[in-house]
């Protein structure tokens, strides 16, 4: 495994973790969203959620991978920082008390 | 004896993944355990990176399964006689399931990601980790060990809040 593959399964791993949130806000502000990551009545939107924040992992870590501005150690310093910075806010992203006066702004907006 | 055998085998069928899935998490928490003395351990003695991807491995392969067994269940945990309608039908208990719950549920796609990462780091860099050249990544490595505990913590501490209200049955 080569130090490309490091710096790029930092920078799927952050987009992966903000996909998470960020359709999660999507889902709670779109019946079209939620029914789509609902395609699993028994466990609801939450299958289609994981599902999808691991295609994006994938397919990001699939796309990075390749691109020769990911050798560098410029970039290693970004997707480092990018990943810690995106595990933070993970963690208030998925928190109902911040997530869901987000949610109401965007409906009634 | 006896006694205790007719009540292990009364337990219910999501009563027995239910503590299957508690008995996973509570693996996870060695698991951790013995990846930070690694990590913490990577200059003292040799066989320390190779050791610390084994654990890594079996940390992250632990995590996926309390995730899917944490799928599974959760559909239990919404039917419309679950726990879930239990909650919400009291408003003394509502925020268990709106609030707690639903972080609980939503925080755990973390660890298991970040456990990879770290495997990921370890594994393409091996005992060269200890090297100055590579102390950006072997921070991210420790970083990734203590938030996903931290946040395997939170998720058990949110789990015990809401089953000690409405276990799953």
């Amino acid at each position: 495994m080569s130090l490309q593959t490091i710096h790029a399964t930092l920078f799927a791993a952050a987009t992966s973790l903000n996909a998470f949130w960020i359709l999660n806000i999507m889902k709670e502000a779109s019946p079209a969203v939620k029914a789509f990551l609902g395609f699993y009545p028994v466990t609801g939107p939450l299958l289609g959620l994981y599902i999808a924040s691991i295609l994006v992992f994938l397919v990001s870590l699939v796309l990075i991978r390749n691109v020769p501005v990911t050798q560098t150690g410029a970039f290693m310093k970004f997707a480092g920082w990018y990943f810690m910075l995106s595990v933070i806010v993970f963690f208030f992203g998925v928190f109902p008390p911040v997530y869901v006066p987000i949610v109401e702004w965007m409906v009634s907006s | 004896m006896e006694e205790l055998l007719r009540g292990i085998f009364s337990l219910s069928y999501w009563d027995v993944l239910a503590d299957m899935h508690g008995l996973l998490a509570m693996l996870l928490l060695i698991l951790f355990g013995t990846a930070l003395i690694l990590y913490f351990s990577l200059s003292k003695f040799a066989q320390a990176a190779r050791w610390l991807k084994y654990t890594l491995t079996a940390l992250a392969l632990n995590l996926i399964a309390v995730d899917i067994m944490g799928l599974y269940i959760y559909g239990a945990y919404r039917a419309s006689e679950g726990p879930r309608t239990l909650l919400k039908s009291v408003p003394e208990t509502a925020w268990l399931h709106e609030i707690v719950f639903e972080h609980k549920e939503m925080l755990a796609y973390a660890p298991w990601l970040m456990i990879v990462v770290a495997l990921v780091i370890v594994l393409a860099l091996g005992e060269r980790l200890q090297s100055r050249e590579f102390r950006f990544l072997r921070m991210i490595v420790l970083f990734s060990i203590l938030v996903a505990l931290l946040y395997v913590l939170t998720i058990a501490g949110e789990a015990v809040l809401v089953t000690k209200a409405a276990p799953l049955r």
